[in-house]
């Protein structure tokens, strides 16, 4: 398996992976802030207002806590990349506490030098109350 | 990132300092590594009380507490670095952690974030200070959901500060 695909700029790489890490755990952050500002600047533009409806609508009420991993990004154009982000999340649902493994798959676009995330699907690996074995 | 090549790689290179730090000082945590865990503070770091320097710092934050706690395993995650636009040698973070912890005969989970402010000295980047502030800490057969206030480190279990203490979440709490 090869990791590195593309013939960017050994530099130019290095600071769009740091980037994107750093986008990453922003939005983590600031989602369980509910810094809703700072997260939908991280949104590209041109999908900001319909990517904060659905993220708004999906926001649960309770206390959230998430832990991502570094994400491994791959990179299409000097760009474009795409991410594959593990993590662990919680959330205060009701008078339960649930668990998530998580995995996120997302794209992000670079545009005047500012990376953004363009699209983030996720992917359940398990959900259950904390004290339940998933 | 813009700037000669030079600064872009002094930049580089301080988030993946700083990122370091963390896991290091997670490492020193798990095995009780005192001195390592005062090397990870600059050397005139302030203790409070007047106290500085690092013997003090080991004393005041990893004495008793780490005498305390039989088993902590401290496993750092999300961490956001933002270097200092102005002071190219400060920077601040924030590091959420999931500790797992013995206290006796308790097994405990702590979900915690560290704010942190980095200085950086004959280039190496250390900790200025840390701020463990709590999300919660709970027993294994614990939910976190209505504990007691922690009042950490009064207590290692009960409802921290956190998500709190966010000016942005009690405003969206107050809206929603």
């Amino acid at each position: 398996m090869t990791v590195v695909t593309d013939d960017l700029d050994p530099l130019d790489r290095l600071e769009s992976a740091e980037q994107i890490r750093q986008l990453v755990a922003r939005f983590a952050m600031s989602y369980d802030a509910r810094d809703l500002d700072t997260i939908a600047r991280l949104y590209a533009p041109d999908v900001r207002d319909g990517l904060m409806a659905t993220l708004l609508e999906r926001m649960p009420r309770g206390r959230t806590f998430h832990l991502t991993a570094s994400p491994y990004v791959t990179f299409e154009t000097a760009d474009i990349a795409y991410g594959d982000v593990v993590g662990r999340s919680e959330a205060e649902v009701g008078d339960q506490w649930m668990v998530m493994g998580v995995r996120y798959r997302d794209r992000y676009v670079r545009i005047e030098g500012t990376w953004f995330l363009h699209s983030r699907e996720l992917e359940r690996l398990y959900s259950c109350d904390v004290l339940a074995r998933p | 990132m813009s700037g000669t090549r030079e600064e872009r790689l002094e930049r580089l290179d301080a988030y993946a300092q700083i990122r370091d730090l963390a896991v290091r000082y997670a490492a020193a945590m798990a095995t009780k590594d005192r001195e390592t865990l005062g090397l990870l503070y600059v050397d005139d770091v302030r203790v409070g009380g007047g106290l500085t320097g690092r013997d003090a710092l080991r004393e005041a934050y990893f004495g008793d507490t780490l005498d305390r706690l039989e088993i902590s395993v401290l496993h750092a995650g999300t961490h956001v670095i933002d270097l200092d636009a102005q002071r190219p040698d400060r920077a601040r973070g924030s590091v959420f952690t999931i500790a797992q912890i013995q206290d006796g005969e308790r097994w405990i989970r702590q979900a915690i974030c560290y704010f942190d402010r980095y200085a950086k000295r004959d280039g190496t980047w250390l900790f200025l200070s840390r701020d463990h502030q709590l999300f919660y800490g709970a027993d294994y057969e614990q939910r976190p959901n209505d504990l007691p206030p922690a009042n950490w480190p009064a207590s290692d279990t009960g409802t921290g500060t956190l998500p709190f203490g966010w000016p942005t979440w009690a405003a969206h709490a107050s809206a929603s």
